[in-house]
Parts: C-alpha cells; sequence; structure tokens
C-alpha cells in the first residue's frame, strides 16, 4: 500500500520531469509523421534583456562599495523600489538577486544565470507558467509562425515587473465610432 | 483607358441599376439570386443579370446608391471573377489596382496575391483569461488592413463582458478608459473564418468564399455590395463601405494583397482575412503582434507543434455561438 503509493509518486514525478522541456528537449515523437509544414522547430530568439535595464550594469553603476544587506527592510535609500509585491512576506532582494555578483541572478540551487535568462528563474517557481511559455502558449511570441525567419518570444520580465508582478492596468485606446447594426438592433 | 462616368439615380451609368425602384421583399431577392447563381462557370453574366434584376425587380435605394461608384473603369466594369483570372488577367489588375492608388492617394504600393500552401490551414486562439481589452489590436488591424478612417471602420470588436457570465446581453463595446475595470473581462470579436460560413451561402453572387487554407475571401471586385452576407454573419465581422473609403496618405499600409488589404473602394464588403498577405508570407496577424498581453496566437492547425493546436489541445476551449454550426476557426480559450 504505501510502497504503490511511493511509486505512484515517483511516476508522476517522472512525468512532471517530462513535461518540463528545455529548448533543446523540445520534440514531438508522436507526430513525426505527420505533415509539418510550417514547424515551428527552430528555437525561437530571445531578445536580451540587459539593454533594457536602466541600471544595468548594476555593479559598475551603484554597488560597487556597498555590501549587501540580506535584511528585509524599508528600502529608504534608493530608487523608487521600496517594498516588494511579489510572492509572499518572506520574499527579498536575494532570493533572485546573486548578492556575490549583483550584475547575475541566482536560481534556487545557487548556480547563477544572466539577467537574460531571468525565464529560469521565475521557472522555478511558475513551472506551469514556464512550460507554457516554453510552448508559446503564455506570453507573446512575434515575426515569423512558420521559422522560415526569425521568430522572436519575449522574456517574462518583458511583460511582469519582478518586483510587482501583477497585471499593470492600460488606457484603452478610443472606443470605435460606427455602431454595428447588429448592436443597433441587439444581439441575437 | 476609357472612363465611364455615370451619373447615379438614371440608370444611365451602365451599371444596371436605377434608382426608380420597386420594393419587394428579400426573400424574393434571394431565390432569384439562388436562380442566378446556378451553372457557376457563368459567374459573369449571372452577376450582370443579377444587378439588373436586383435594380428593376427589387432593388432599394441603398442598394442602387451603394452599388454604383462615382466612376467605373471600363477594365473594372469588364473585370472577371478572381477565380477566373489567368495570369495575364491578374497581372493587369494588381497594375490598375497600384494605379489607383497612385492616382487617387499618391502613394507607391505593391500589391501581390500570395497563395495558400498545402498542408497549412490557419486558425486563431485567443485567451480570454488575459485579455485586458485595451484595443492595440483593433487599431493595428485597420493600420494593416487599410480600413477607412472616416467614416471610421474596424475589423475587431472588443466586448466588455460582466466577469462570471457567458452572456453578450448588457456586453458593452464603447468602454473607455483604463483596463480591466474590475469585475470585467474582454471578448474581441472577428471574422471566425467558419469552416461552414453562412456569408458564402448568402452571397448571391459568389464574390465571397473559401481557400483552401481556410481563410474566407472577398472578390473586391465582384461584391455588388447587397449585404446579405453581413446580416448573415453571427458574429457581425463584415464592414460595408456605405461611403468611398477615407485614408491619409500616411495612413496607407503599402504592403498589400488582392484578396485582402488592398485598398477598397465604396460599396463592397469587407472584413478580417487573417491578415493573409502577411501570415501566407509566414508571419504573424497584425493584432497578435501588437498584443501586450500574450492573449492572441495563430498558427498551422494541422502541425501539431504549433501554438494554436498545443491550445486545443490542451486547454479549456469556447467556441462562440458553437450551436450555430459554423465551425469557426477561432477558438476562445481559458488559463
Ligand atoms: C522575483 C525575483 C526578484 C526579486 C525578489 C527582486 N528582483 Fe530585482 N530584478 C529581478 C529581475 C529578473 C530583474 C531584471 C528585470 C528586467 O529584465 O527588466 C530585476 C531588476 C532589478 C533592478 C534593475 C531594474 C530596475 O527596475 O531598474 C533593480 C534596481 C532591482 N532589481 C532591485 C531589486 C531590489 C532592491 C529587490 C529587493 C527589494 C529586488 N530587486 C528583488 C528579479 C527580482
Ligand atoms: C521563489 C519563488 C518565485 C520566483 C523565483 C518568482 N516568483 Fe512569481 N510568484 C511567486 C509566488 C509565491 C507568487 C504568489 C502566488 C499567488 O499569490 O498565488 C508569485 C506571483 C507571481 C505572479 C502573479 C502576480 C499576481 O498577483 O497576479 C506573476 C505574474 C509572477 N509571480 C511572475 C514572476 C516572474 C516574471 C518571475 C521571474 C522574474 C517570478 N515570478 C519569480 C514566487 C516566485
Ligand atoms: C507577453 C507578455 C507576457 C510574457 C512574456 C509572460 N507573461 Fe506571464 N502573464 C501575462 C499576462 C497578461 C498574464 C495575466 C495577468 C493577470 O491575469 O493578472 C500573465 C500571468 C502570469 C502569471 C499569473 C498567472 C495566474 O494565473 O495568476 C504568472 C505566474 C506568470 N504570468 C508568469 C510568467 C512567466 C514565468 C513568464 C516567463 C516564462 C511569463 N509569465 C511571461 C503576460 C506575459
Amino acid at each position: 500500500m504505501g510502497q504503490a503509493l511511493q511509486q505512484l509518486v515517483v511516476a508522476l514525478l517522472l512525468l512532471s520531469a517530462c513535461r518540463a522541456p528545455d529548448h533543446e528537449a523540445m520534440t514531438s515523437h508522436a507526430d513525426a509523421t505527420l505533415a509539418r509544414v510550417g514547424a515551428n522547430d527552430a528555437p525561437p530568439t530571445i531578445p536580451p534583456r540587459t539593454p533594457q535595464i536602466a541600471l544595468f550594469p548594476c555593479v559598475e553603476q551603484c554597488h560597487k562599495d556597498r555590501t549587501p544587506d540580506p535584511h528585509k527592510r524599508e528600502l529608504k535609500e534608493f530608487h523608487s523600489l521600496k517594498h516588494l509585491e511579489h510572492g509572499d512576506t518572506t520574499f527579498w532582494c536575494n532570493f533572485c538577486h546573486n548578492d556575490d555578483n549583483l550584475d547575475t541572478l541566482r536560481l534556487l540551487d545557487g548556480r547563477t544565470v544572466s539577467f537574460n535568462e531571468a525565464y529560469r528563474l521565475c521557472g522555478e517557481c511558475h513551472g506551469d507558467k514556464r512550460r507554457d511559455w516554453q510552448a508559446g502558449i503564455h506570453g507573446l511570441q512575434s515575426g515569423y509562425w512558420d521559422g522560415s525567419h526569425e521568430k522572436v518570444r519575449r522574456s517574462c520580465t518583458a511583460c511582469h515587473d519582478p518586483h510587482a508582478p501583477r497585471r499593470p492596468t492600460f488606457q484603452a485606446l478610443p472606443a470605435p465610432t460606427l455602431r454595428l447594426k447588429q448592436e443597433v438592433q441587439g444581439h441575437e | 483607358m476609357s472612363e465611364l462616368t455615370p451619373s447615379c439615380g438614371s440608370g444611365a451609368c451602365g451599371c444596371g441599376q436605377s434608382a426608380a425602384v420597386a420594393t419587394a421583399g428579400i426573400d424574393e431577392n434571394e431565390e432569384l439570386a439562388a436562380a442566378l447563381v446556378r451553372g457557376g462557370e457563368q459567374l459573369q453574366s449571372s452577376r450582370r443579370a443579377f444587378m439588373t434584376q436586383l435594380a428593376t425587380a427589387a432593388g432599394t435605394a441603398a442598394v442602387a446608391a451603394s452599388g454604383c461608384s462615382t466612376s467605373v473603369s471600363w477594365e473594372q466594369f469588364t473585370q472577371k471573377h478572381y477565380k477566373e483570372l489567368t495570369a495575364e488577367d491578374k497581372r493587369k489588375l494588381i497594375e490598375r489596382v497600384e494605379k489607383r492608388a497612385r492616382d487617387q492617394y499618391g502613394v507607391e504600393v505593391e500589391v501581390s496575391d500570395p497563395q495558400p500552401t498545402p498542408g497549412v490551414e490557419f486558425a486563431y486562439a485567443l485567451n480570454l483569461s488575459y485579455c485586458i481589452g485595451c484595443r492595440r489590436c483593433e487599431y493595428a488591424c485597420a493600420q494593416e488592413n487599410n480600413t477607412s478612417r472616416d467614416p471610421e471602420m474596424h475589423y475587431i470588436r472588443v466586448l466588455q463582458i460582466e466577469k462570471g457570465t457567458m452572456s453578450l446581453e448588457g456586453s458593452d463595446s464603447y468602454y473607455e478608459g483604463s483596463v480591466p475595470a474590475p469585475d470585467k473581462y474582454y471578448m474581441p470579436v472577428q471574422c471566425h473564418q467558419c469552416d461552414n460560413p453562412p456569408c458564402v451561402r448568402a452571397c448571391p453572387v459568389t464574390a465571397t468564399w473559401k481557400e483552401k487554407d481556410g481563410v474566407v475571401v472577398i472578390d473586391y471586385d465582384w461584391c455588388i455590395g447587397c449585404r446579405y452576407c453581413e446580416a448573415a454573419c453571427p458574429y457581425w465581422a463584415r464592414r460595408f463601405n456605405f461611403a468611398e473609403p477615407k485614408l491619409r496618405p500616411s495612413d496607407i499600409n503599402p504592403k498589400q494583397s488582392l484578396l485582402s488589404n488592398r485598398i477598397r473602394p465604396m460599396g463592397v464588403v469587407e472584413k478580417c482575412t487573417f491578415c493573409l498577405h502577411r501570415t501566407r508570407e509566414g508571419r504573424y496577424p497584425a493584432c497578435l503582434e501588437v498584443c501586450p498581453t500574450g492573449s492572441r496566437k495563430f498558427g498551422n492547425l494541422l502541425d501539431p507543434n504549433s501554438e494554436v493546436r498545443k491550445i486545443i489541445d490542451t486547454k479549456r476551449i469556447y467556441v462562440f455561438k458553437e450551436e450555430l454550426g459554423t465551425i469557426p476557426r477561432f477558438y476562445y480559450f481559458f488559463d
């Protein structure tokens, strides 16, 4: 009984591991025989984030002479960033930023990644979204759907502010001026 | 080139329409039309006949007015149906369309005629959980497709709907201000490129049809502006040019195609074509590219690796007005 459960858990873990493909591993076994016109096999380009980050490189611009303080506190000195609106109350800068080299991010197991690969960090806690993103279902892919030319996939932080990832509001563009006949008559 | 400059309303313009019209039921028109379109090989004469009949037997003042352009060239008048065009005819037509843009707007445009690719059937999927109703798609579409700015014509309508309902009663597409509004969600509606399209069936002159890649297209030179298709569409996706479309030269997208975004004349119907001038060349539609939320997904339904297929295979899908049996190629999904 207990053993069966354990096996089930192992099986599920294995299954979920299979469902988390990295680009390299994006394969389609069963469907390989089907017509593949316009198959988007080539990995999309992910535009680098660092050119978009005004304060990058962080060490050179600000952190050369500062020792990082890992304690959660109100940030008085710095930027617009006063507190985090992400995750739970335990969240702090060093969950993501690498205190040993602030030009990089740190994954949960201690490995470092560039800001350009922040999606790997996000994916550690948001595996489902990362998978959908990898599949092109979450986030935005633009360019060429058929793989004939470059396809571009936005990194997570192009849409989500990592410090307050909640969906921002937008101004709607103006309402259309033309009334449709059907609307005047009411919807069927 | 000889120009016929008809004085509309007198019936002297040669378009076969007269302003003096009797009113008859739409049903009669449809029977008439059905009879006329029998024998598709005689498209041309049937269309003429239909127009004549329409005017003498059953037309309305509105139809008569809209069917006549103020200036109809001889080539335009003797134009064959798109499907009957030889390569040479097509070349001439393209030349004429490009010339018209030059004469009318002073803009150099490049008109192509991309064809469906075998093994490709388009589908669209839209994430209702993420759409915020910002209308970026609506405007990007107008820009891409050279739709009239005055009177303003948009192919996409974004409905603002009460959360927790699926009912369009009380939906609003004229909302303004900051979005998303609390307790609302948003549902953009455009042509669903149905596999069983009521609009195509409604057309008395086969000026609209379904292509092999699933896109429903319109021959703007063949359309007589009767608007039956518009009335038949349950997604209110078709638009009628009741006035000469107005565009500033700077508004014009010069990359055009015969069956999609070339500048339309007054008196014809138009609609979303999944941007076939882009998508048949492998690009994404304009509305998709501009979406800040990534709610819009497009691709080849026959490719199991395409975004749309993965969505259809793994997400909760909603087909708008499924009960009508239109079999849309436009899917909504939740995430
Ligand atoms: C969830 C992970 C995460 C946490 C927690 C986090 N950051 Fe960041 N931070 C990032 C990522 C990722 C970027 C790069 C954003 C981009 O690509 O635009 C970034 C960028 C920055 C930047 C430069 C960009 C800008 O906004 O000007 C600063 C400064 C910054 N973080 C400071 C902080 C501080 C201070 C904290 C703690 C209060 C913090 N971060 C907490 C992930 C995080
Ligand atoms: C250490 C784990 C962790 C990491 C790393 C992380 N997140 Fe989160 N994130 C969370 C938690 C916890 C929540 C809160 C979930 C909830 O409320 O359901 C959250 C919430 C979110 C939300 C939903 C916000 C809302 O209020 O709707 C978004 C979007 C998000 N994260 C994006 C990101 C992005 C982008 C990154 C990478 C820069 C990232 N996260 C990295 C743990 C993480
Ligand atoms: C094109 C923009 C875009 C990109 C790129 C993007 N997202 Fe999102 N994401 C959204 C939108 C829009 C939502 C819906 C937000 C909402 O409902 O508040 C969302 C929602 C989320 C949520 C909250 C989901 C929920 O149901 O509450 C998480 C977590 C998230 N995204 C993580 C990620 C991660 C991780 C990445 C990168 C791998 C990523 N996103 C890339 C636009 C994007």
